[in-house]
């Protein structure tokens, strides 16, 4: 994590766009809305919270709900409250087991409903905490999920670039719809790939791009039983002329990427941004099992592509 | 309505290749193809042996249709892809977003399936895609509750071992598989009451206003770990499409 200050990328936080260029896609209708999970809690000896907060940060690496925007520990008269982990995370029998293993003492292991995620303003944030949960106010939660970006836009560039001109490239019946996905760690392209309806209603670029990924680590490992394939697409990177179709955004879900990159809206039948189609957000939708980051470019370098039907599902 | 039996007899088939795939190692999501009373294609998720996560069984399934159409002569001023227009797909647990949407581009007729996907099920679970404003010409309808209880408790069978392909295998030790506990079945999520009339018959109407299944009991002769030779089903997707012509290689 990066102070504010210390962060050598341009943020504007208000309008939510990185370096002039690249508009952050999310769903901006349920940050004020409240969303509860249930969370595991026990009372303590308040003598015993340095072990009690050893468990709780073993707990909070494998915990898929983050709780770190709660207090963890409340102090009612002599005992302290600790909120360990989310009952998604582990079953009763679960924390049972990895709480016997520790050398405190704790009594009435019970479930509570606490606040999913920090509200955009403070007065909210006081509300939730009166009702329910102690919440820590250090801001817009936003503007550190801005400030934790990690982005180097010239090798964004680089690779817009190159979608944008093999979009240019397309004939006759390929549409331009082009996507590669990249390793974030090399920046190496791991597959680059083109629409190809016109041979099958459901080859859109996206489909084909994680198709490629898979076959390219099936052939790896046909050459050597022993590699360690990369599990699906996880943690990689997409780029993409024109912004997905339900189907794909929901298979790049699948694929568990971290973050996608695109250049057009497709007002009609996009799955991303709120203003398109129905308006889906499947990158950021709370009934759905995973989520990506997804920014839309919008600096002052103009990548032209060819025109494509508004009816298209890209 | 007089048709259920007939649907259900479809599903047998789904639930039958979702019980092989489940004896695989692979998550038991089935699908048949339905064209003219006949089944054409089928499909199993195969998402951990190919190494993609977005291998499902309706994608299999359509693969083998848009190959068969193929090597179809295409009848002058129909589209190849019309014919979905006249299929009906069955599937054991609710399309997720992604097969909704593709389903729907598609061009299906109808889907009907067993349980809900509450993760990310796109037929009214999570996202209602079949019935969205997007490519609206494709809307179709699904019909959820055909052999529920069973396609769960293949699912359960699968999620109490392990998933050591996830990249932090969670540890299934003490799970059991449960057969008597069932959550209920919110129909109105999938469909209105006015479809659900004209489908299951108004004298079913109970099960979709107390959100109950339409059977009591558990059919366990579809869950036998015998009943899993899927050598008819594969034979028929082998076939061509009924009432359509070969193409003459010239």
């Amino acid at each position: 994590m990066v102070k504010k200050i210390n962060n050598k990328i341009k943020i504007d936080y208000e309008n939510c766009i990185l370096e002039n260029s690249l508009l952050q896609i999310k769903n901006k209708k349920n940050v004020n809305n409240l969303e509860l999970i249930e969370a595991w809690l026990i009372d303590i000896n308040p003598i015993d919270s340095p072990k009690v907060l050893g468990l709780i940060k073993g707990l909070s690496t494998n915990d898929k709900r983050s709780l770190l925007h709660l207090k963890r520990l409340q102090r009612f008269g002599e005992q302290l409250t600790v909120i360990l982990c989310s009952t998604d995370y582990l079953e009763e029998s679960e924390i049972l087991s990895s709480l016997e293993t520790q050398s405190f003492t704790y009594n009435n292991l019970r479930t509570k409903k606490v606040p999913h995620h920090c509200p955009g303003t403070k007065e909210l944030s006081l509300k939730w905490s009166r009702e329910y949960w102690p919440i820590i106010w250090k801001g817009n939660p936003n503007d550190q999920i801005l400030n934790d970006v990690k982005l180097d836009i010239n090798i964004v560039k680089e690779h817009l670039n190159q979608i944008a001109e093999e979009s240019n490239r397309t004939t006759g019946e390929t549409l331009p719809i082009i996507t590669s996905i990249v390793d974030p760690n090399t920046n190496e392209i791991v597959a680059i790939s083109k629409d190809n309806r016109a041979s099958h209603p459901l080859h859109h670029s996206v489909m084909r791009c994680i198709d490629a990924v898979s076959e390219k680590e099936k052939e790896k490992k046909q050459k050597n039983q022993n590699y360690d394939t990369h599990y699906l697409c996880n943690g990689f990177h997409v780029y993409t002329t024109h912004e997905p179709c339900s189907m794909c955004s929901m298979a790049l879900i699948h694929s568990r990427i971290s973050r996608l990159i695109y250049l057009t809206a497709s007002p009609s039948t996009g799955a991303l941004d709120p203003e398109s189609g129905d308006g889906h957000t499947i990158h950021d939708h709370s009934l759905l099992n995973s989520s990506f980051e997804v920014w839309k470019w919008v600096g002052s370098d103009h990548y032209r592509l060819p025109s494509l039907k508004e009816e298209v599902n890209a | 309505m007089a048709d259920l039996e007939r649907h259900k007899g479809f599903m047998k088939y789904a639930l039958k290749l979702a019980n092989n795939a489940l004896h695989n190692n692979e998550v038991p999501v089935a699908c048949v193809f339905v064209y003219k009373n006949q089944v054409i294609s089928y499909g199993m998720n195969n998402t951990n042996d190919s190494l993609s996560g977005i291998t499902h069984a309706e994608f299999r399934g359509i693969n083998i249709i848009w190959s068969k159409l193929q090597s179809m002569t295409p009848t002058p001023g129909i589209a190849l892809q019309d014919i979905f227009k006249e299929i009906d797909l069955y599937v054991t647990v609710e399309p997720c977003v992604m097969c909704a949407s593709a389903l729907k581009q598609i061009g299906i007729r109808n889907v009907y399936f067993g349980c809900g996907n509450e993760r990310f099920g796109g037929n009214g679970s999570c996202l209602k895609i079949n019935q969205d404003s997007t490519t609206s010409e494709n809307n179709y309808k699904s019909y959820p509750g055909i052999y529920r209880k069973e396609a769960i408790i293949l699912l359960r069978d699968f999620y109490t071992h392990e998933n050591t392909k996830a990249p932090v295998p969670k540890e299934k030790k003490n799970r059991i598989l449960k057969k008597d506990e069932f959550p209920p079945l919110i129909w109105s999520n999938y469909i209105n009451e006015m479809d659900f009339k004209n489908f299951f018959g108004v004298d079913k109407l109970w099960a979709f206003e107390q959100n109950l299944d339409l059977d009591d009991e558990i059919n366990n002769d579809i869950l036998d770990s015998q009943n899993i030779n899927i050598d008819d089903i594969i034979e028929w997707s082998n076939q061509p499409l009924p009432g359509l012509n070969k193409r003459r290689k010239t």
